[in-house]
């Protein structure tokens, strides 16, 4: 059929636009944020509380802007209590619309909870940061831990249901070969994690707390993602190869011979073996040049940060622009307005808001995993290593100067 | 690849930790995605379409038709006819190839579980429609559907799609496309009644009959004669240039874009 | 600490700052939704359609019970038959029309007219039932559907289109300058009637200056005429409506140059068709009877990708796809919609452009070799013969003619007065043919031989060499070897072979069509062999054969209602042609000067071509350069020559531009097209559903037929002082009135008794032409009140009250509702023959061809078909002037199956096509480095367009093809400015190419004119000499 050329075919317009892209973003760094916090917050795992404090606050705040983003991709915003009024239960779509509210909800009471302690000693502040630490704070009984443990533990568990459902929405479509596998859900899952650790090796630094421990933890967890990745996208291509799962070599079909496709193959490929060498490397030099290299590893945090975003562009928007009913490719040019480009960054103008709000008036970084504003002197964590032992992990207790 | 490598990278592939994962999938559509309950419209009917296409002279009298009939936006269509240009596999001969396409209005419609608002529905008469009053536009039915059979309507920014002209078979009339195929080849009616001409041309075609993407279970009831089977899933095809060119030969981009 | 304190202080105000400018960016990249949610407050995001689930769709026009077939008609909408406009097939069709908006909503087809319907109905159905059997009622409606094509549908957003003009327009600076104002109906009347000084670049003859009868244009020129012939009149063709104009034209004005389309439509295979059919006066032609025939030759010609008529022969040929009743086979240069690949027994060919004639006489060769004619019934030398046999006619193979060089009858048929037999030129000189040895008169034998080559001795005793008509054939189809007419074609040497074996394996059911494809430089030696093929076939008036098909109900002649071919006063137009046609060039004045003075005759100045009609193609360019007469005023209606004439843009625009050259420049027509572009005044003119008129098939239907247009809608232009639409009848109507020409005003029409009626308004003319078409031959009944009501018809009944006799109206408002008046579909055959038959003889050698002479060589023309390359005008081959290795490749354009010439401007049909990508072989596209896709520059003679190449194996290699409709300059493509107002700017109006664009002067002429066929004087749009390169944009 090499000769057979289309001479008439329609055009089609892509269905889900980047807004897509930013909500599969921002709730995979919110729930893969949550996991990072969790260690600390939940399980009471000491030496990951300077990670959960920086985890914490990109999850909520990456919480914050998801739906606002999800919201924006519906071209009937105002009718989203459709989703509540007609609820389908076959309708995966429809299940995550159930979960995510419980979820948003979960992420903000377990940040205030872990919260609450600190802003309950800020009472006393002057100004708005006072009056919002009392607003916020509702009393001042004690936080009790188990609370926290209860609450953390739900939400873990409906982060799950997010997991599952982003995943499963996307992967159960057969219209798409290139959605449609069971590897996609847990590849969005290991995406989220490199991402959401990228995240915070970024913050970590950029909020003043340099620490090295949380670099070490985050280039861990960055590095078992990377390999769970890699594991799944081989998979996914052994299956194409082997052709024994007929969508997957449909998928591989579809863009075989499209020069764009095999370059963002290559370059997620290459950016993928990157960041696991870089990684890798960093972890295998010895203790004491670390925390000169590590003063880096925000760099990696941000190639990072473009794997993941990148993947989901290339598997939301990309995939879209396979015709899968005629020849060849449609054109999506990227618009520069809302439904594009201006819509991207705004949303992450919404999150860069909202962490600078939080930052400006919630005392983020005593997070704690219960307690009371009684509590919050001595300081707690032992760090893990005294020479890397930052400013910031002094600092708790003091107002913040981030 | 040489089948040797082949059954081998399989091995791999099965051994691969993600097998695990198979069940679950089968969670995912079996057990959510399952289809709900058909509502409205006439349960002693089931309507489906056969486009015999000896008698498709690619002319777009449907295309139009459909487009004036039932308001649809400058661009999106609720049925196209794409043209090939195709050599006989045999003989090696060259020839055209019409491809009328629209809503399927598959027997297992993908398009209709995925909606979280049961906005998008399945009739009794096997008509798969959208109630605009309730859907929210989240296009999931968009790209739900194997066939790119719906799209977003620009005007009042729900879910669009052919709805076999309900509102004329309703009527007591045929479909816009139906009544103005020049050519012939569009032939409705309710396959339910032995004695309408769909059913006596089923079962006078039978096995030579054939449905678009059949690998996708979508049991499409959109019947076509005269088919190539290269083109029943999607066509490996050197695509339409779609570039529009100014008289400089500048490329001024598609007016209907949206 | 205080300097912490202000550093903190400063870095929350920082951050405040960023956090701020984040939301706004928020904000502002939340624009669309927060769009949306503002409008969705009121329940949606967008606009809440008319219903939940049909949305938009529109109200069913009428609906009908499942079980009874009962037909309820909603009542806000009508449904009435009228004609579409949308190509030159003029179809019948069913317009939907809104009550309360006058809007139209949808078109579909009239279920009474053959060109719309599969199987159309019998008139005396009552309308209420036709309605009824379109619908889904015992799925009636998809057993015989009557359809509108794509255009069709479409062409209804023409009506209130941006770009139609609506109020007369007078021209504001230099002509072509695409600027306007508007005027009243009655200036513009007046400036044109009576001339002056209308633009401030000094005085114009008005129409009443040119309208001389007395005066000759040119006393040394005699022939030329009065200089009344300095009025031209053009027109596109017929939609139904010329009958008015020519009226004005002929007989009222009595001008002689009217021209229309028809020399860049297809004259060259009308001509050459015309030529076997010995018809050169009106060039008869005929379509395949396709439900019958079992194989068709389709050469230069698509039906269901163009052709005429367009839809019913699609459908036809799409039917016999589906029921393998037919084999047929495309010869082309390009692959097009008419071969299918989803049914076998159809096939395409791919030829070289320009090179028709090679395959015609390499096939014709060899069915004259392999005994592959229909012998009995040429054989036939006589209409008696012809009538014992059974035959509706019989064809001159046998017939002698004489081939004496320098014998002056040389050329001629041997006749009885050659003989001594017969008076020269009475009813008894019949031809003579060899019978049994002997020679005989045609009508005195049953059988005559078909190969004759001998002396004969004439009764003056001087002997004379005469061979008959198919021995002439035989002699010019083997003056090449096949492989020499294989090698100019392009078509194999073997499948020649089996194209004619398969042709002749089909007998007489086997037919062959051109049309389109022939207007090529050779183009009408090519036609005409395609055409001897048909009559080697013998398949002229036979079931499965060449059809003549029924012709048209005349409304607009002398009928038996009232005479609308004569009136009080009437003139006949005298004089030569603008294009020097049907005229011998060897009468002129020029002719006789040249050989009084000594000199050699030939060439003339410029082609006199006495065999071709009237040509538009040459009218234009000769008048503007003089050549035989200068012209004073030009009316154009509805014609868009600059268009549509490959090359005349580059030759005519500036010479139009000078008022020095041209007068007078009135364009009637519904839009600013390439062609009025240049005009001095516009007259808004009514678009199709709100005209009258009149309108017939372009064959390819076998019955008699009628199709009746009246204002469906109401006409959207400005009106006159009387209240009428202002439109080609009204201007022709008080132009007529002002000059006080006869056969308009008050006393215009007479009726059967003689008494006169007046001619004041379009309905006077159609209405009675109408009662004409009802009343003639066994007379319509009345129509009853519900199919007055079914067909829409109430905006229609106080007109027929006030102009129509009583007795006609309930007839005529029969024949409206049924979209005029159509021969039952019935057995159209009488035994294997053809109810409507062809009567006059089948030439094999045409007589006037073989006698007529070629203006530039000087050189006889070839009566037979014969095999040539595509010339120039001075006889030199087109390939000697643009050689191949300069100009590699030949251009050719086919019709759009989408397009039309004027359809640019609907948008549904551009968001299907908006753009036509060139057709370029694999071979020649890595000849020149070229890809799939690229942008490329065309370069011919005359011009150079930028295209976009498609790559494929769907053309000819050596051609390249030009989908035709696309690459406009006006019809929207560029905005005119009217009162100041700019008309709006859609770049996307002037997408594409137009192979027009491409066409060149031809360099062999002494008077400019663009590349002509030689004996049609035809446009040659086929095979223009070009060559590609990638561009890089
Ligand atoms: N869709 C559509 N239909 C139409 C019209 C329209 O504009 N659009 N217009 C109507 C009118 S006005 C007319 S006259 C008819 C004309 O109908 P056709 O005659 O069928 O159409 P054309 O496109 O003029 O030419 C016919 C074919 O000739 C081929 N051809 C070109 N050069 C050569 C050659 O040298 N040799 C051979 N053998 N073939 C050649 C072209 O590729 C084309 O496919 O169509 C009518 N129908
Ligand atoms: N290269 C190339 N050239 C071709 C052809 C081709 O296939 N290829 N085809 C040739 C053929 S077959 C033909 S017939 C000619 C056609 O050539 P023409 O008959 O000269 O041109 P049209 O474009 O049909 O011109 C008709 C004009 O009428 C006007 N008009 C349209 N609709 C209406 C209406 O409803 N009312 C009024 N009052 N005016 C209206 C528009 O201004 C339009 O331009 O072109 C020929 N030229
Ligand atoms: S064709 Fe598409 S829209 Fe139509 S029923 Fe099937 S899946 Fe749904
Ligand atoms: S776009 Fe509308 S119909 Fe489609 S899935 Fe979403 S809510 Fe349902
Ligand atoms: S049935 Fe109606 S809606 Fe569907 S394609 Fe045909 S005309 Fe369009
Ligand atoms: S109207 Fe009929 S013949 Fe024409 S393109 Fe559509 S399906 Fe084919
Ligand atoms: S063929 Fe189509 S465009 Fe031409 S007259 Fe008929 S309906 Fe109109
Ligand atoms: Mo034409």
């Amino acid at each position: 059929m090499n000769s057979t050329i289309e001479l008439l075919a329609p055009r089609y317009d892509i269905a889900w636009y980047p807004w897509a892209v930013q909500y599969f973003f921002m709730i995979a760094l919110s729930y893969a944020t949550l996991w990072l916090a969790a260690p600390a917050l939940v399980f009471g795992k000491q030496k990951w509380l300077p990670t959960a404090r920086l985890a914490l606050l990109a999850c909520l705040a990456t919480t914050l802007v998801a739906p606002v983003a999800l919201l924006a991709d519906l071209h009937q915003p105002l009718r989203f209590w459709h989703f509540y009024a007609y609820a389908n239960s076959h309708s995966w779509m429809s299940v995550g619309s159930l979960i995510l509210p419980l979820y948003v909800v979960g992420v903000i009471v377990l940040a205030w909870l872990a919260w609450r302690p600190a802003l309950q000693a800020n009472r006393q502040a002057p100004g708005i940061a006072g009056f919002i630490a009392r607003w916020l704070s509702l009393g001042d009984s004690p936080t009790p831990r188990a609370l926290l443990v209860l609450v953390g533990l739900c939400t873990l568990a409906l982060s799950t249901g997010i997991m599952l459902y982003t995943g499963a929405e996307v992967a159960i479509v057969k219209a798409r070969p290139l959605w449609n596998t069971v590897w996609l859900p847990p590849m969005f899952v290991a995406t989220g994690f490199i991402a959401a650790a990228g995240l915070i090796l970024v913050l970590n630094p950029v909020t003043g707390e340099r620490s090295t421990v949380v670099s070490g933890q985050m280039l861990k967890v960055m590095l078992g993602a990377c390999l769970v990745a890699g594991l799944v996208a081989g998979s996914w291509f052994l299956d194409g190869i082997n052709a024994d799962v007929g969508s997957v070599a449909a998928a591989m079909q579809s863009v075989r011979g499209s020069a764009e496709w095999r370059s963002t193959a290559l370059w997620g490929g290459l950016t993928g073996l990157a960041l696991f060498g870089a990684v890798l490397y960093l972890l295998s030099r010895p203790a004491p040049r670390r925390p000169a290299l590590y003063a880096w590893t925000w760099v990696l945090g941000l190639v990072a940060l473009h794997v993941g975003w990148m993947f989901r562009w290339v598997v939301l928007m990309d995939v879209q622009t396979v015709a899968r009913h005629s020849a060849g490719f449609h054109h999506y040019g990227i618009p520069a307005g809302s439904s594009g480009i201006l819509g991207i960054v705004g949303t992450f103008g919404l999150w860069l808001a909202a962490i600078l709000l939080i930052d400006l008036f919630v005392p983020w970084r005593q997070a704690r995993q219960g307690g009371s504003a009684a509590d919050l002197s001595p300081v707690t964590p032992a760090p893990a290593h005294p020479a890397a032992q930052s400013a910031a992990e002094n600092s708790e207790g003091t107002p913040s100067h981030g | 690849m040489d089948p040797i490598r082949r059954s081998l990278l399989g091995q791999l592939a099965r051994l691969s930790a993600g097998a695990a994962l198979v069940p679950l999938s089968s969670v995912a559509n079996a057990g959510i995605n399952q289809q709900p309950p058909r509502r409205e419209g006439d349960p002693t009917k089931r309507y489906g379409m056969l486009i015999d296409l000896r008698q498709c002279i690619g002319c777009q009298a449907c295309t139009v038709s459909c487009h004036i009939e039932n308001a649809a936006p400058l661009g999106s269509f609720r049925t196209t006819v794409a043209q090939y240009e195709v050599e006989h596999q045999e003989t090696g001969e060259v020839a055209t190839f019409m491809l009328p396409r629209l809503c399927n209005h598959c027997e297992n419609p993908p398009c209709v579980p995925v909606c979280p608002v049961e906005a998008t529905f399945q009739r009794q008469d096997g008509i798969v429609v959208v109630d605009s009053d309730r859907c929210v536009g989240c296009a999931y039915c968009v790209n739900a559907c194997p066939y790119d059979a719906r799209f977003i309507n620009e005007r009042t920014q729900t879910a669009d799609k052919c709805t076999f002209c309900a509102h004329r078979l309703e009527a007591g009339l045929l479909p816009a496309c139906v009544e103005s195929c020049v050519g012939g080849a569009r032939i409705i009616g309710d396959m339910r009644d032995p004695e309408s001409q769909i059913s006596r041309m089923i079962a006078e075609h039978g096995d030579a009959l054939m449905v678009l993407q059949p690998e996708k279970n979508t049991m499409p009831q959109v019947f076509y004669l005269g088919m190539d089977e290269r083109f029943v899933t999607r066509p490996q095809a050197e695509p339409v240039a779609l570039d529009v060119l100014d008289p400089h030969g500048k490329e001024m981009g598609y007016e209907f874009h949206h | 600490m205080a300097k912490s304190s202000v550093d903190k202080s400063r870095r929350r105000f920082m951050k405040g700052a960023v956090a701020a400018g984040g939301a706004a960016t928020f904000v502002a990249g939340y624009a669309d939704p927060l769009l949306k949610m503002g409008k969705g407050v009121t329940g949606s995001a967008g606009e809440k359609p008319k219903d939940r689930i049909h949305g938009n769709s529109l109200a069913p026009e009428y609906s009908v019970d499942p079980q009874s077939g009962e037909l309820t008609l909603n009542p806000d909408q009508r449904v009435a038959f009228t004609v579409c406009y949308g190509c030159t097939t003029k179809c019948g069709v069913r317009v939907r029309v809104d009550n309360a908006t006058d809007q139209v909503l949808r078109v579909s087809g009239n279920p009474y007219n053959p060109l719309s319907a599969d199987e159309h109905l019998p008139m005396r159905t009552p309308v209420v039932d036709a309605l009824r059997g379109l619908s889904a009622y015992g799925d009636q409606g998809q057993q015989n559907r009557s359809t509108a094509c794509a255009r069709g549908n479409a062409m209804m957003a023409q009506i209130d289109s941006p770009f139609r003009v609506t109020h007369c327009l007078k021209r504001v600076g230099g002509r072509g300058g695409r600027e306007w104002q508007k005027v009243s109906f009655e200036q513009l009347i007046e400036e044109v009637c009576e001339g002056g000084d209308l633009f401030g670049e000094g005085d114009v003859d008005g129409l009443r200056a040119i309208h001389d009868h007395d005066t000759l244009i040119d006393p040394e020129n005699p022939e030329y005429g009065p200089k009344a012939n300095q009025l031209m009149v053009m027109e596109a063709t017929d939609y139904g409506r010329s009958a008015l104009l020519k009226r004005f034209t002929f007989n009222a004005f009595a001008t002689r140059n009217y021209g229309h389309h028809g020399s860049y439509c297809g004259l060259a295979y009308r001509m050459g068709s015309g030529a076997v059919m010995d018809d050169l006066a009106k060039n008869a032609h005929t379509k395949p009877d396709i439900q019958n025939a079992r194989f068709i030759l389709y050469v230069g010609t698509a039906p269901s990708q163009a052709g005429n008529p367009f839809k019913r022969q699609g459908r036809l040929i799409a039917q016999a796809r589906a029921a393998g009743s037919l084999d047929y086979v495309v010869i082309d240069p390009a692959l097009n919609a008419s071969v299918s690949h989803a049914a076998d027994h159809n096939r395409w060919v791919a030829i070289r452009p320009g090179s028709d004639s090679a395959l015609a006489m390499g096939m014709i060769q060899w069915l004259l070799d392999n005994a592959g004619y229909a012998k009995d019934f040429l054989e036939l030398p006589g209409q008696p013969a012809a009538e014992a046999a059974g035959e509706a006619t019989h064809t001159n193979a046998t017939h002698l003619v004489i081939d004496t060089e320098g014998h002056p009858r040389r050329g001629r048929f041997l006749r009885a007065s050659d003989l001594g037999q017969a008076e020269a030129g009475s009813e008894a000189d019949l031809p003579m043919v060899v019978a049994d040895g002997d020679l005989v008169q045609g009508t005195q034998v049953m059988a005559a031989e078909l190969f004759v080559d001998r002396e004969v001795a004439q009764a003056d005793g001087n002997s004379v060499r005469v061979k008959s008509s198919m021995t002439l054939l035989r002699e010019a189809a083997n003056e090449h070897g096949l492989a020499e007419y294989a090698e100019h074609c392009g078509i194999p040497e073997a499948t020649i072979i089996d194209l004619a074996r398969r042709f002749a394996s089909h007998g007489r059911r086997a037919v062959t069509n051109s049309h389109g494809g022939m207007m090529s430089g050779n183009g009408f030696y090519a036609a005409f062999g395609m055409q001897m093929l048909n009559v080697l076939a013998g398949n002229h008036n036979r079931k499965g054969g060449s059809a003549m098909g029924g012709g048209q109900f005349n409304g607009v002649g002398e009928g038996p209602r009232y005479d609308l071919a004569n009136f009080p006063g009437k003139r006949g137009p005298q004089g030569l042609f603008l294009s020097r046609s049907r005229f011998p060039y060897e009468k002129s004045s020029e002719y006789q000067r040249k050989v009084a003075a000594g000199e050699d005759p030939y060439p003339a100045r410029a082609p006199w071509r006495s065999l071709a009609p009237p040509i538009l193609t040459e009218h234009l360019s000769s008048a503007l350069d003089g050549y035989p007469y200068p012209i004073k005023a030009v009316i154009g209606c509805m014609a868009n020559p600059i268009y549509g004439q490959a090359g005349l843009e580059a030759l005519i625009a500036e010479k139009l531009k000078d008022p020095k050259r041209l007068g007078l420049f009135v364009a009637i027509d519904g839009f600013l097209n390439e062609t009025n572009r240049y005009a001095d005044y516009i007259v808004p003119d009514s678009v199709m559903y709100e005209v009258w008129g009149f309108t017939g098939a372009w064959k390819g239907n076998l019955g008699k037929m009628t199709t009746a247009c009246w204002p469906v809608v109401e006409p959207r232009q400005q009106q006159t002082a009387e209240g009428e639409p202002v439109s080609m009848e009204s201007f022709f109507i008080a132009t007529a009135k002002r000059l006080g020409l006869p056969g308009f005003g008050d006393e215009a029409i007479p009726d059967a008794e003689g008494k006169l009626h007046p001619l004041n308004r379009a309905e006077d003319f159609f209405l009675r032409a109408a009662a004409n078409v009802a009343m003639q031959g066994e007379p319509l009944p009345a129509a009853d009140a519900s199919d007055i009501q079914h067909a829409g018809l109430a905006p229609l009944m106080p007109r027929l009250a006030r102009t129509l006799k009583p007795e006609e109206r309930g007839p005529v408002a029969y024949l409206y509702a049924r979209g005029g008046r159509f021969e039952d579909f019935k057995d159209h055959f009488k035994g294997q023959n053809l109810t409507s038959a062809w009567k006059r003889t089948l030439c094999v050698y045409n007589e006037q061809v073989g006698t007529s002479i070629n203006t530039q060589s000087g050189q006889p023309n070839r009566g037979v078909p014969c095999h040539g390359l595509p010339p120039l005008a001075d006889g030199r081959a087109m390939r000697e002037v643009f050689t191949e290795e300069e100009w590699p490749l030949l251009a050719f354009s086919f019709k759009s199956n989408l397009m039309n010439s004027y359809a640019i401007g609907l948008e549904r049909l551009r968001m299907i096509k908006p753009y036509n990508p060139v057709m370029m072989h694999r071979q020649d596209a890595e000849r020149f480095g070229i890809s799939h896709g690229d942008t490329i520059r065309i370069e011919s003679p005359g011009g150079s367009v930028v295209a976009l190449a498609l790559v494929g194996e769907g053309v000819m290699p050596g051609a390249l093809g030009i989908e035709h409709g696309y690459g406009h300059r006006d019809l929207g493509a560029t905005p005119h400015v009217i009162d100041g107002e700019s008309q709006p700017d859609l770049e996307w109006l002037r997408a594409g190419i137009n192979i027009n664009d491409l066409g060149f002067k031809d360099p062999t002429r002494n008077v400019d004119g663009t590349w002509l066929e030689p004996i049609s004087g035809a446009a040659v749009r086929q095979g223009l000499p070009i060559r590609v390169t990638p561009i890089d944009v």
